[in-house]
């Protein structure tokens, strides 16, 4: 059998581990079990507890061909066990018998107690040459034995019998303290939890002690998918440490539109991130969609990460203004990754967009990117405080990976400040465009403003934003937005107001809009 | 009355098996291994011995092993139960395959089959 060899806690010694091959789960070990090892892992029932058990088994005996046993204590019959393992992707019927082996343990520790179980367990391991243990149903061995301190001597005894078979073992139980008596004994504690948060079911697992070796603490997302189990970690944990250096060459990446790019001193610096924040319709999506486009122009690879519209509509609603999308995601220079609106977890949908990076084209510099929006995020969190940090671990990520990103936040339509949904946003991104409404004598008008660019110059004025059929446009100067601000506004294409004409000051933007023809798109 | 023997290490299932077996008219005597069942081997010779594969101590093809090397047990109707179907490559000494989990009536007609076939294997 061969072992995954790791470098242990201080970067001296080498220790084998039993890969875990579930997604992540090695990742947060930080690689997995320890030969020999004996870990509680607890949990009500439905939390995942067999499916994690049986595919640690079938991945030890696929990636590092080990042999399994699998021993039951009044739990389900192995019948009923292998039937729902059958519909799992990781669960192959050929390594039955001989490399995973399922046995009950029930008849012996009720009639010959732990003496006769534990005789059972040496026996067995070493017959079948196991080099992983499973016991599912610890609970019942605790209710069966005659003192807790004969429950303790049986945990101890189990450990030792592990540790000298070179097997490492996998005790199964239902929820139970932190300060149980197994608890203490074993070298490592994993809690998994199923739980209603809100409206949401939601599994999760937590890491709760591993002896001798760092690990990733806190609690982290777990979805059982017809792949088995698969674990997210926390986004923020597991890029709490990013390089001091990152990849990025600071060079100016523009949006194609002369006038913006020129409030922003050429674009923004490659390598940073920048926010669109505006009511719906007043075009976020598009000015985000001509970013990708003005990079695929200049050879750059783009990627849209979005929640809302699919790729056709997307498309679609690009060339209506004249932004050729099209062409260059047939050509493949921009690749549309859309997330059906569904319930998404926040840490698996970042899992896969740094996945995409990463596979896509890793040795590509200067890659753009468009996330629409960062309310999608913020809708598949379970726990709303995570945000900021979750927020600025996938933006120092993606930093790192020197992509340039363009991330949109939504205002409410009739919001008469500006009070940003995800105000953290603002902190952890380089620079803030705000897109907002101005309704003027029935007709409905867009403004731009830089509201923070970080270690650059930049204009400061509020700027006409304009989305017409020829495409999308930023005025030549702020002096339409003050004729607008000012009262002075006029039908498109009508002379300039006239001079001394009655001035009414608008004291607020993002009134409701009417149904002009500058209406949004 | 024929005597039916009964190997299986799910207590559940064994008592199960047992009960359904005494209702229909059968003696049966259970053991919880492979090792017990070949300790009574040694000293009584069922009629029909229904067998689990997977077991601590001895499995079934283990003891189907042993049982081939004895002129006395060779012979014995063998319904061989479990989750997967046996391989092809493995000799085969059973007469009725049963792939759990299975219903009563599907249990009784192995036994009846099994039963049927003395002397045969």
């Amino acid at each position: 059998m061969s072992e995954s060899r790791n470098e242990g806690e201080g970067g001296g010694t080498r220790e084998e581990r039993v890969q875990t091959g579930i997604p992540r789960l090695d990742f947060i070990l930080k690689g997995g079990f320890k030969v020999g090892g004996a870990y509680s892992v607890m949990g009500p029932p439905g939390s995942g507890k067999t499916i994690l058990a049986n595919q640690v088994c079938c991945n030890h005996i696929e990636k590092q061909g080990g042999r399994c046993v699998y021993m039951t204590l009044l739990v389900e019959s192995h019948a009923k066990m292998v039937g729902h393992l059958s519909s799992l992707r990781f669960f192959k019927h050929e390594y039955l018998p001989e490399k995973l082996y399922y046995i009950s343990g029930y008849q012996e520790v009720r009639e010959q107690g732990f003496t006769g179980l534990l005789e059972l367990i040496r026996r067995t391991l070493r017959e079948r040459r196991a080099t992983l243990f499973v016991i599912d149903g610890m609970e019942s061995a605790e209710q069966l034995s005659s003192s807790p301190q004969a429950y303790r001597e049986f945990v101890h005894a189990l450990q030792t019998a592990a540790n000298l078979l070179g097997c490492t073992i996998l005790l199964l139980s239902t929820l139970r303290s932190r300060s149980h008596v197994e608890n203490s004994l074993v070298d490592g504690v994993i809690e998994l939890s199923d739980q209603l948060i809100g409206p949401r079911a939601v599994r999760e697992l937590t890491v709760h002690k591993f002896r001798g070796s760092d690990y990733l603490r806190g609690r982290h997302e777990v979805e059982i998918t017809d792949a088995g189990l698969i674990i997210h970690p926390r986004t923020e944990i597991q890029f709490s440490k990013p390089p001091e250096q990152a990849r990025e060459q600071r060079v100016r990446m523009g949006f194609g539109l002369k006038r913006l790019d020129e409030m922003l001193g050429g674009g923004v610096p490659s390598g940073s991130t920048i926010a669109l924040v505006g009511a719906p319709g007043t075009g976020k999506t598009l000015l985000g969609l001509s970013f990708l486009v003005e990079g695929a122009r200049q050879g750059q690879r783009g990627t849209y990460f979005g929640f809302y519209e699919p790729p056709p509509r997307l498309i679609e609603k690009a060339e209506d203004v004249g932004i050729p999308l099209e062409r260059y995601v047939k050509d493949g220079s921009i690749k549309l990754e859309w997330q059906p609106p569904l319930e998404h977890f926040m840490d698996s949908l970042a899992e896969q967009l740094l996945e995409k990076l990463r596979l896509d084209e890793p040795q590509e510099e200067r890659r753009r990117l468009f996330i629409d929006g960062a309310e999608g995020f913020r809708a598949a969190a379970v726990y709303a405080d995570r945000i900021p940090r979750f927020l600025s671990a996938l933006t120092n990520q993606l930093r790192m990976q020197d992509v340039t990103t363009v991330i949109t936040d939504e205002l409410e339509l009739f919001q008469p400040e500006l009070d940003l949904p995800t105000p953290e946003l603002a902190n952890v991104v380089e620079t803030v465009v705000v897109l907002r409404y101005l309704e003027l004598r029935s007709q409905m008008y867009r403004l731009l403003s830089i509201m923070k660019m970080r270690e650059s110059a930049y204009d400061t004025s509020l700027r006409e934003f304009r989305i017409t059929s020829k495409g999308i446009d930023v005025a030549d100067s702020f002096e339409s937005a003050e004729v607008l601000l000012s009262g002075h506004g006029r039908l498109r294409g009508s002379p300039p107001a006239r001079k001394g004409a009655t001035r009414r000051t608008v004291k607020r933007a993002g009134k409701k809009p009417g149904k002009g023809g500058g209406g949004k798109r | 009355m024929k005597n039916i023997l009964v190997v299986e290490d799910e207590f559940d299932v064994q008592q199960v098996v047992a009960d359904v077996l005494r209702d229909e008219g059968y003696e049966v005597a259970v053991c919880g291994n492979g090792r017990e069942a070949l300790e009574y081997l040694r000293k009584h010779r069922p009629d029909v011995i229904v067998l689990d594969v997977m077991m601590p101590l001895l499995s079934g093809p283990q003891v189907l092993e042993q049982m081939a090397r004895s002129p006395e047990l060779k012979g014995v109707p063998i319904v061989l139960m479990s989750e997967i179907s046996p391989p092809e490559s493995e000799p085969r000494r059973w007469h009725v395959f049963l792939r759990k989990p299975f219903r009563l009536e599907q249990l009784l007609d192995a036994v009846t089959r099994a039963s049927g076939v003395e002397g045969r294997a």
